[in-house]
């Protein structure tokens, strides 16, 4: 990530100024994924994105551009839950809250729950750059289909990518 | 299995070792469920972080309050502390 003015002018703060000067971004922040630091952070990124004040590599703009990390929502059963932020646990591997589109009659914005991951007690092997390529083939991750945040598809191509090292994988390879 | 080496001094005070062969994502994040102090026994380049703040060098005595997410950021070598239960 990189700022094309000067980030002296903005009142950045140290956080992000951290990341900047680390080479670090959103996709691989010091900070916990579901922390209020990462919130933080990502909606500064967000923000200095939408202002075309930095320049982001490849995976974080898709990220500023299409997700909302820990933006609160509710679930359809009208729960509290935070957008785009994975999580291991579930009827799953992992799953996550993405933005339906719709909001309730509270003006909160109504999330959908995403599970994904093999269920049958089969160990992750991402870190296998065969099964990875082979994953990959597979599922067709490259389709512009598969780029679909409300599929367990494109959670399950392109978390360990996103959030890899926050959701504690060993590789951010698919699987 | 740990991510680190343990040998027990006293009831409340071990020697923990973490190897330079740890993997990075065997560090997670954690709490745990006592105030716990950190002494480094050596000079390391290994990092501390609380949840919610920027990852430091470890050079001084840390305090861990019990409930309190944390974790340890690999560095060169191994890393040598003294923890105080």
């Amino acid at each position: 990530m990189k700022f094309i003015k000067t980030f002296e002018q903005f009142e950045v703060s140290e956080g992000f100024r951290y990341h900047m000067e680390n080479g670090l971004d959103i996709t691989n922040s010091v900070y916990r994924i579901g922390s209020d630091a990462y919130k933080q952070l990502f909606e500064e990124t967000k923000k200095y994105w939408d202002e075309d004040n930095i320049i982001l590599s490849d995976k974080a703009a898709w990220m500023a551009a299409n997700l909302e990390v820990g933006k609160a929502a509710v679930d359809s059963d009208g729960k509290k839950v935070e957008l785009d932020t994975p999580k291991r646990g579930g009827d799953k591997k992992f799953y996550v809250y993405h933005n339906s589109g719709k909001k309730d009659d509270d003006d909160n914005i109504v999330a959908v729950r995403i599970e994904w991951g093999d269920a049958t007690g089969l160990s992750i092997k991402n870190d296998d750059p065969k099964a990875a390529a082979s994953f990959w083939a597979r599922q067709q991750c490259d389709l512009k289909k598969s780029m679909d945040p409300l599929t367990p598809k494109f959670w399950a191509c392109y978390a360990p990518s996103l959030f890899g090292k926050q959701l504690g994988l060993s590789s951010t390879q698919p699987w | 299995m740990k991510p680190y080496f343990e040998e027990r001094i006293s009831k409340h005070e071990v020697i923990r070792t973490f190897s330079q062969s740890v993997e990075e994502e065997e560090l997670q994040w954690h709490w745990d469920e006592e105030d716990r102090l950190v002494v480094p026994l050596e000079e390391t380049d290994w990092q501390f972080q609380f949840d919610n703040e920027l990852p430091f060098t470890i050079k001084e005595v840390i305090n861990i309050p019990a409930g309190v997410i944390h974790r340890v950021i690999k560095g060169t070598g191994e890393l040598k502390v003294k923890i105080l239960k």
